[in-house]
């Protein structure tokens, strides 16, 4: 601190006889010889921690700090600032599931703040083929990426932005993966994938589309050439339901091979009604798909409402749409006529039962409740599983699932070539793109720990956010963040620390939805990027939970007038020590929590006190 | 959206007319007041002040933490000083000069309310604070006629907690039709600094009641003073308001109410508070938040 010190300027005077007191009552100095700070026993210190959307977000995504950018204006250094821990925003922030919402602590007081909205806003704003500014020179180390979907794209941005030569192989002529057809155009535009693959490109990574890994190239070549391969081949084939009759008609499909061959451009014919099996994203995205397409549908699904996994906001939508859903109910038998048309699918009712492994209420068959849904068209949902043929005698796979350890890293059959590490829909982990880019991000950062011979465990612990889910690239390459204060990367602010007294209610931003109507007969995205307007209305809303916004609080409320503002350009404020007494005024009333109060060192020996 | 407080970030970091090395306890509402109600008047103040916490608060002879002059006046006598003060200012011709008396609620509700109504009567052009923090805090927390209903003070101890109620200074105030008083709280700290830059325009009598928490004396952790005041406003327990020429006027309406019994159970001085007690104090509050409503606006 280069703030001249007020205890310096203390006046004192030696006063023994009544001849040295002043001639009448006046007084002669202040009381600043009086350093109360010797009274405290507790401290305040100014230390930004984590908010608890950013603990909620698995890439760790630092919003408040972007939404502050924005509230700035500086809408470019947002864009780049978003893109440190999450670096597609124009993706997410239109298809995230938003962990972060949920969490939002502003939702005690009235409504969520709209992250998703606002980082599409900041996502939209700055031309997405932009190479990153500080793309380093390579560090001599090749790294291969199979499968180009979320957590490919996010290993080859970082793994890039750590240096390495990156090459990423995608076996259909498009890249993108399940974001280009898994994914249905009218949420995430097509456009808006390719604009970001241009931006891989110019940052330097090679993109090799209609390049098979197992036909075309295989596994055992690429270990030989290169020293990383990440696997990221994601789900592409959807689990059977296991009934008779279920392989014998073409009016049975998976859900995802339809929205691939819609996203592709192929023609698929429903007929009139489609009946959906399944309760997640891609069910829903299948049953929007299919109203696009003209088709009348029905969802069927065996819990009840409040188990789907699929985004209440994307049910709901689905609802306005004209989707039909019908819970507790399971297929139980597709009858197929001579023409190989469905006659009839008969379905069971269903109860919930105690809770299986994964905490919700197992179905249960209620026997003989039999009914019948009249339908053309039958597309399953219930479960997306891999194709792991390429990986014959190299990784052993199990469950559906490529085994890796706390470092992203996969066990091979045989020592030598590159080492194997995996991410996304094949490993254990929930199926959510977000999911998907934490996993290229941490991969990517152990591939680098690897080349330096650190051992990565002890690195995790530095980088780690809040209660540990997610890692910060920022902090592992010694990036400053927005506030210039110090930062507790532990610590996570929820809403019971929070001082709602100082925040006034104002609702979320209309987002101006697209009707239903004219939402169903386009492919068209529906809903329009917030204009600037809006979005600093909704950021406005951000309330900065655990992050210093200089409001003043604790300058205003010191009663040892111990709060200082840096002033000269320099961000926040200083506390006097030498005569703070320790009250924790400044704490309590700290809107946001972005004060913490630690124990002072007791530095007076038992012989001072005699 | 956040609700800053309406107080200039250069008026925060002017001059400090509070100086720290304050003799006060952690917390202390008291000089949180001082420090506020300093920004609001300036330096062209002078302040008497009687027997009360701020008498040891600002430090020991011949120091003093605040940068304007203050005499140190008797016990009963806060009001009448400032006005003899007043005079000679006036006879000097400085009448931009403001005199302040600041006591405490003993010095206000009790010993100097003689001297006070004699002022208030003849309108004598002073600002008369009276910084409450609702016992003779300073002497070990005796009671005092501002001690609410049901809390513990050293005199009203144990087994005998106060079963009077406060009382009602402001009309007592307003029976003299004064042209301005005015309650204000440490934790509405703009609200406050408004009123003090406006009692300093307003010729006559001025009278403002500051709640101002006390932490020995309520019984509550240092860090919580203010948190704890303010709730003593959401739960309209001392409601802010100002009374302009007789006009009303509520200043905060607060956006969360809570019940009073939340209030007392954040101190430990109400812990013996009966439910009978906190019946009758919560009837209390809601009848005279109605009468206040009912007069807001009006002249």
């Amino acid at each position: 601190m280069t703030m001249k010190k007020r205890s310096e300027s203390a006046e004192t005077y030696e006063l023994k006889t009544w001849r040295d007191f002043p001639p009448m009552n006046i007084s002669m100095g202040t009381m600043l010889h009086n350093m109360t700070g010797s009274w405290r026993f507790i401290k305040p210190i100014y230390e930004d921690k984590v908010p608890a959307c950013q603990n909620a977000c698995p890439a760790g995504n630092d919003i408040e700090g972007w939404i502050k950018l924005v509230q700035k204006g500086e809408y470019d250094k947002a864009y780049w600032h978003l893109k440190r821990e999450q670096p597609f925003p124009a993706i997410l922030g239109r298809i995230c599931f938003r962990f972060c919402e949920a969490s939002c602590n502003r939702a005690h007081l009235d409504d969520f703040v709209g992250i998703n909205e606002l980082e599409r806003f900041v996502g939209d704003r700055v031309e997405l083929s932009t190479p990153h500014p500080d793309v380093p020179e390579y560090n001599g180390k090749k790294l291969a990426v199979i499968g180009s979907g979320p957590a490919g794209m996010s290993a080859a941005y970082y793994g890039r932005l750590l240096g390495f030569r990156v090459t990423m192989f995608e076996m259909l002529p498009e890249m993108g993966g399940i974001l280009r057809v898994g994914i249905p155009a009218y949420r995430l535009p097509r456009e808006v994938v390719a604009e970001e693959f241009k931006g891989l490109k110019n940052m330097g990574i090679e993109l090799m589309p209609n390049t098979s890994v197992g036909k075309d190239i295989t596994l055992n070549e690429l270990r030989d050439d290169y020293d990383y391969i990440f696997l990221a081949t994601g789900v592409h084939e959807s689990a059977k339901l296991d009934l008779k009759g279920e392989d014998e008609s073409d009016l049975i499909m998976s859900g995802l091979g339809m929205l691939k061959k819609v996203a592709l451009g192929e023609d698929v014919d429903l007929g009139k009604r489609v009946a959906v099996i399944g309760g997640g994203n891609t069910a829903i995205d299948a049953a929007r798909t299919s109203v696009r397409l003209g088709s009348k549908v029905i969802v069927i699904y065996r819990r009840s409402e409040t188990e789907m996994p699929a985004h209440p906001a994307e049910v709901e939508e689905a609802r306005e749409e004209g989707v039909e859903f019908r819970f507790l109910a399971a297929p139980e038998n597709i009858e197929i006529n001579n023409d190989g048309n469905i006659e009839r699918l008969v379905c069971c009712k269903m109860e919930l039962g105690p809770p299986d492994e994964s905490g919700r209420r197992r179905p249960v068959k209620k026997e003989g409740a039999l009914f019948e849904v009249e339908t053309d068209s039958i597309l399953t949902a219930i479960g997306e599983i891999p194709a792991f043929d390429y990986l014959k005698g190299i990784v052993k796979t199990e469950n559906r699932v490529v085994e890796v350890n706390e470092g992203m890293q996969v066990k091979t059959a045989d020592e030598g070539g590159a080492k194997i590490f995996a991410g996304g829909d094949i490993i254990d982990m929930p199926h959510t793109v977000v999911h998907a880019v934490a996993a290229g991000k941490k991969a990517s950062i152990v591939m680098d720990c690897d080349r330096k011979g650190t051992d990565f465990s002890e690195v995790f612990k530095k980088i780690a956010i809040g209660d540990g889910r997610a890692l910060s690239f920022s902090k592992y390459m010694g990036w400053a963040p927005v506030n210039p204060v110090s930062q507790n990367n532990e610590k996570v602010v929820d809403s019971e620390k929070i001082v709602y007294d100082y925040f006034i209610k104002a609702s979320q931003v209309d987002k101006k939805v697209v009707n239903a109507d004219a939402r169903r007969g386009s492919f068209d995205a529906y809903g329009k990027t917030f204009d600037e307007d809006q979005a600093q209305k909704e950021a406005a809303r951000c309330m900065h939970c655990g992050r210093c916004t200089e409001c003043d609080n604790c300058l205003i409320f010191c009663p040892d007038v111990s709060v200082l503002v840096r002033g000269e350009g320099q961000f926040g404020y200083a506390i006097d020590y030498d005569y703070c007494k320790g009250c924790g005024i400044c704490f309590t009333e700290c809107p946001r929590n972005a004060i913490t109060m630690i124990a002072e060192e007791i530095s007076i020996q038992v012989d001072d006190l005699q | 959206m956040q609700k800053t407080f309406d107080i200039p970030r250069e008026l925060m970091t002017g001059e400090d007319l509070a100086q720290p090395g304050m003799l006060s306890c952690q917390g202390c509402g008291a000089s949180l007041a001082m420090k506020l109600a300093l920004k609001g008047l300036g330096e062209r103040t002078v302040i008497a002040v009687p027997a009360c916490c701020w008498t040891i608060i600002i430090g020991v002879y011949p120091y003093s933490t605040l940068k304007v002059p203050v005499v140190h006046v008797l016990f009963e006598t806060a009001a009448v000083s400032a006005s003899g003060i007043r005079a000679g200012l006036d006879m000097r011709g400085e009448e931009d000069v403001v005199v302040m008396a600041w006591a405490g609620d003993g010095g206000t509700f009790d010993i100097g309310i003689q001297s006070l109504s004699g002022v208030a009567e003849r309108n004598d052009d002073i600002l008369y604070v009276c910084y409450d923090n609702e016992a003779y805090m300073n002497t070990g927390i005796q009671r005092s006629g501002a001690t609410p209903m049901g809390a513990w003070t050293t005199t009203t101890p144990s087994g005998a907690v106060k079963q009077e109620k406060k009382k009602d200074i402001e009309k007592i105030m307003l029976a003299h039709e004064i042209p301005y008083v005015a309650t204000a709280s440490v934790a509405y700290p703009d609200d406050m600094i408004k009123k003090f830059k406006k009692a300093r325009t307003i010729k006559g009598t001025k009278f403002i009641h500051l709640l101002s928490p006390c932490p020995p004396g309520w019984r509550i952790d240092p860090a919580m003073s203010i948190k704890i005041t303010r709730m003593a406003t959401q739960a309209k327990v001392f409601p802010i308001y100002e009374v302009e020429n007789g006009k009303y006027k509520i200043n905060v309406y607060p956006e969360k109410k809570i019940p009073l019994k939340e209030y007392f159970k954040t101190q430990g001085r109400f812990r013996q508070m009966s439910e009978d007690l906190v019946k009758a104090a919560q009837e209390r509050a809601d009848r005279s938040w109605e009468s206040l409503i009912r007069m807001d606006g009006e002249a």
